[in-house]
C-alpha cells in the first residue's frame, strides 16, 4: 500500500478467516505499538502484535475499512457540526495516546479513516514517547503544514505538537487550506487559532482542553 | 522462543509465551483495557457552577445570619447574643440570680396546696450586672405553658409578669400545685423583638410528705399538761421528715409550752361562744428538725409581762393574735418567724425580730393589725439583707413607734397602713 525511505505498509489477508491487516515495517522504535497492544479505543485501529529487529519495527494491526479523510475533503469540505464530531472523535484517540506518554506528530487527512460514524486515527510511525528530558526533538517527523514548530527543531515535541496538527486539520475540513492562508470562520475559527499558536504553551493544554473548547 | 509456550484461547493453537496474535484462527490473544478520556465538564460551566454554588452559599450565609434564631437547648440556662451583648438567661425558683435550676425535687405535704414563683433572671456575662431592664426593652412577648401538666389537680401558672416584690427578676410567674399535682415541667418562651425566640425550661418531680393529724377526739389535749404530754410524745415517736399536726380544742392553756427537739404545727379552733383557743404562758419554740412551724387560728393572751412565743423554731403565723405582753412574738437565735393576718395589741413589743444566720424566708407581712402597742415592730436584727420586709396590707394603728428599724434593713412600708 506504501513504500517509503522509512519503511512500507501492506496489506494482508488471513488465508482461513479471509481477514485482512495492516502489516507495517519502519526503522524507529516500536515503544508506542507496544503500549498499543494493550489498550483498545474505537478511534484507534487494534494493534495485535508487535515485533522489533536489528532497529526495524513489524506491526500487524486491525485493518480499518473506510475513506481516509483527505479522499472526502477532495469532494467538499465539512461543515462545522461534521468537523466537530470528527475532531471530538480524534481528541479521544489522542487521549489515548498522550495518557500513555507518545505523541502522534503526523496528524493529517490521510491518517484519518471514516469508518462508519466513526473517524480512527492511524499510522503511529512517526510517534514518539514523550521525554521530558530531551530540550529538541533530535529527528524531524511528520508533515510538512500539519507539522508544528517545535518539530523543526525548536523545542521537543509534545502533546500539543498534536494539537496544533488537530487545529490546521480542523482549518482544512472547514476551509480546505491551512490557517496561515484561511482561517476558519467564527468559533471554530478562533479554536484553530488557539490550536496554532507558535509558543505552545499558548495552546490548549491537552486534548480535554480543546474538547472543552469545542 | 522455543521455552514458553501457551495455548491460543480461541483455536487451542501452541503460541509463544509472549505471543499477542494467533496467526492461526486471527484473533488478538493479548489482554486489551479501553481507555477513554475521563469526564469533562466545559470550564465555563464548571465556574457558572461553582458560582453558584458561592452564591448560594453566601446566600444561605447571609440567610442564617439575619434570620431569627432559636434559642432551645432544653435547660434553664441560656447565653442569648444580640448587637449589644451577651446575656445570661435563667431561670431558678429562689436563690442566687446566677444560679440556675432546671430539675428540682420537692415535697409538699399531703391535702396542702402550695405557691413557688419560676424566675426568670437576666445577666450581662461580661459586667455581671443585672440586665433586666435594658432586656425586657428588646422583648416582645413572654409566655409561659406546661409541657407536662401534671396529675389530677393540674399545676397552675399566674402567668408571667414584673414582679415589684422580687427586684431581681426581669419576669416571675407564681406557680401553684398541691400534693396531687405530680411532676410537672415547664417552658418559658421570650419572643424578642428581633425575632429570636429564646426557650428555657424548668422541671420538678414532686413527692409527697408523710403528714400525721391528731385530734382532741384521738388524744387527751384539754390541759397544757395533756397537750406537752402530747408534744413530748410525737418528739420521741414521730420522725422529723413527718409533718405533725396537732388541732387543738378551743381552750385555754394555762402555762407554758415548750415546743423542743421537732417542729409541729398547731391549729387553734373556735368554740361556739366564739372563743378561740389561747395560751396565757410563753410558748418556747425551739425546735430545729423537720419542717418549718404553722401556728393557726390561736391566741396568746398575757398579762403585760413576759413573751407571748419565745422562737428559735422557724415559725409561721396565720391568724394569730397576740396581746397583752412585754413582747409579743420573739425572734431569735438563727430562726425566722412570719406572720399573716395575726394581730399584736396592748404589748410593749408586738413583733421583735432579733435573729441572725442563714434562714431568711417568707418576706411578706401582710394583712396584720398591730394596734396599740408601744413599739409595733422592733428589728434589732434581720437574717440577710438582700431583700425588704414587705408590710403590705398591715395596717398599724394607734402604736407609740410603729417600725423601730434599728439595724437598718430595709423595710417596704408602701403597701402598709397608718392610722
Amino acid at each position: 500500500m506504501k513504500q517509503s525511505e522509512r519503511g512500507s505498509v501492506r496489506l494482508l489477508s488471513h488465508k482461513q478467516t479471509r481477514q485482512r491487516f495492516i502489516l507495517r515495517r519502519f526503522t524507529g522504535s516500536p515503544e508506542v505499538y507496544q503500549r498499543l497492544l494493550g489498550c483498545s479505543c474505537r478511534y484507534l485501529p487494534q494493534t495485535l502484535e508487535v515485533v522489533e529487529r536489528d532497529g526495524e519495527t513489524v506491526v500487524l494491526e486491525e485493518f480499518i475499512e473506510g475513506d481516509t479523510l483527505r479522499f472526502l475533503l477532495e469532494g467538499a469540505l465539512l461543515s462545522v457540526k461534521e468537523t466537530r464530531a470528527i475532531v471530538r472523535q480524534l481528541c479521544q484517540a489522542l487521549w489515548v495516546l498522550h495518557s500513555m506518554a507518545a505523541v502522534h506528530r503526523d496528524i493529517k487527512p490521510e491518517n484519518v479513516i471514516i469508518r462508519g460514524t466513526d473517524a480512527v486515527l492511524i499510522d503511529f510511525d512517526a510517534a514518539r514517547l514523550h521525554k521530558p528530558a530531551h530540550e529538541a526533538d533530535t529527528t524531524i517527523l511528520g508533515t510538512t503544514g500539519f507539522a508544528a514548530p517545535e518539530q523543526y527543531g525548536l523545542s521537543q515535541s509534545d502533546v500539543r505538537t498534536d494539537i496544533y496538527a488537530l487545529g490546521v486539520l480542523m482549518n482544512v475540513m472547514l476551509t480546505g487550506e491551512h490557517p496561515s492562508k484561511r482561517l476558519a470562520d467564527g468559533r471554530m475559527g478562533r479554536i484553530v487559532e488557539h490550536c496554532t499558536r507558535v509558543n505552545p504553551a499558548k495552546r490548549y493544554e491537552d486534548v480535554l482542553h480543546l474538547m472543552e473548547a469545542l | 522462543m522455543d521455552g514458553m509456550r501457551k495455548a491460543c484461547p480461541y483455536c487451542g493453537a501452541s503460541l509463544p509465551e509472549e505471543a499477542a496474535f494467533c496467526p492461526y484462527c486471527a484473533r488478538s490473544v493479548s489482554q486489551r483495557r479501553e481507555i477513554l478520556p475521563r469526564r469533562w465538564m466545559p470550564v465555563r460551566a464548571l465556574r457558572a457552577v461553582l458560582l453558584l454554588l458561592l452564591a448560594l452559599a453566601a446566600g444561605l450565609t447571609l440567610w442564617h445570619c439575619t434570620r431569627p434564631k432559636v434559642y432551645d437547648n432544653g435547660t434553664a440556662e441560656i447565653v442569648y447574643t444580640d448587637k449589644d451583648g451577651r446575656y445570661q438567661l435563667l431561670l431558678n425558683f429562689f436563690g442566687d440570680r446566677f444560679q440556675p435550676m432546671t430539675d428540682y425535687a420537692e415535697k409538699v405535704e399531703e391535702g396542702t396546696t402550695s405557691n413557688k414563683p419560676s424566675r426568670l433572671l437576666v445577666n450581662h456575662v461580661d459586667s455581671g450586672v443585672n440586665a433586666k431592664e435594658a432586656f425586657r426593652r428588646k422583648v416582645e412577648d413572654v409566655t409561659v405553658e406546661f409541657l407536662r401538666p401534671g396529675g389530677p389537680e393540674p399545676w397552675q401558672s399566674s402567668g408571667p409578669a414584673i414582679s415589684d416584690y422580687d427586684q431581681e427578676a426581669a419576669y416571675r410567674t407564681i406557680l401553684t400545685y398541691t400534693d396531687r399535682s405530680g411532676d410537672m415541667e415547664l417552658r418559658w418562651t421570650i419572643r424578642m423583638k428581633n425575632g429570636d425566640i429564646i426557650r428555657l425550661y424548668q422541671r420538678m418531680e414532686l413527692g409527697v410528705i408523710p403528714t400525721r393529724h391528731f385530734y382532741p377526739e384521738d388524744m387527751p389535749m384539754e390541759t397544757l399538761e395533756d397537750l406537752q404530754a402530747l408534744v413530748d410524745t410525737v418528739n420521741e415517736t414521730i420522725p422529723a421528715n413527718v409533718i405533725v399536726y396537732l388541732h387543738l380544742p378551743a381552750v385555754t392553756y394555762e402555762g407554758s409550752l415548750a415546743l423542743a427537739e421537732r417542729s409541729m404545727n398547731l391549729v387553734g379552733s373556735e368554740g361556739p361562744d366564739g372563743t378561740r383557743t389561747t395560751f396565757t404562758g410563753t410558748l418556747q419554740a425551739t425546735a430545729r428538725r423537720g419542717y418549718i412551724c404553722q401556728f393557726k387560728g390561736l391566741d396568746f393572751a398575757g398579762d403585760g409581762e413576759g413573751v407571748g412565743v419565745s422562737a428559735a423554731a422557724r415559725i409561721n403565723f396565720r391568724d394569730c393574735r397576740f396581746a397583752g405582753w412585754r413582747t409579743g412574738v420573739l425572734c431569735y437565735g438563727q430562726s425566722w418567724v412570719n406572720a399573716k393576718d395575726c394581730t399584736f395589741e396592748d404589748n410593749t413589743v408586738g413583733f421583735h425580730f432579733n435573729a441572725t444566720g442563714e434562714n431568711a424566708n417568707d418576706h411578706m407581712y401582710s394583712g396584720n393589725l398591730f394596734l396599740r402597742n408601744s413599739t409595733a415592730v422592733l428589728l434589732e436584727n434581720v437574717p440577710g439583707n438582700e431583700q425588704a420586709l414587705y408590710f403590705e396590707g398591715t395596717r398599724f394603728s394607734r402604736n407609740g413607734t410603729d417600725i423601730d428599724d434599728r439595724c437598718g434593713h430595709e423595710t417596704d412600708i408602701s403597701q402598709a397602713i397608718f392610722e
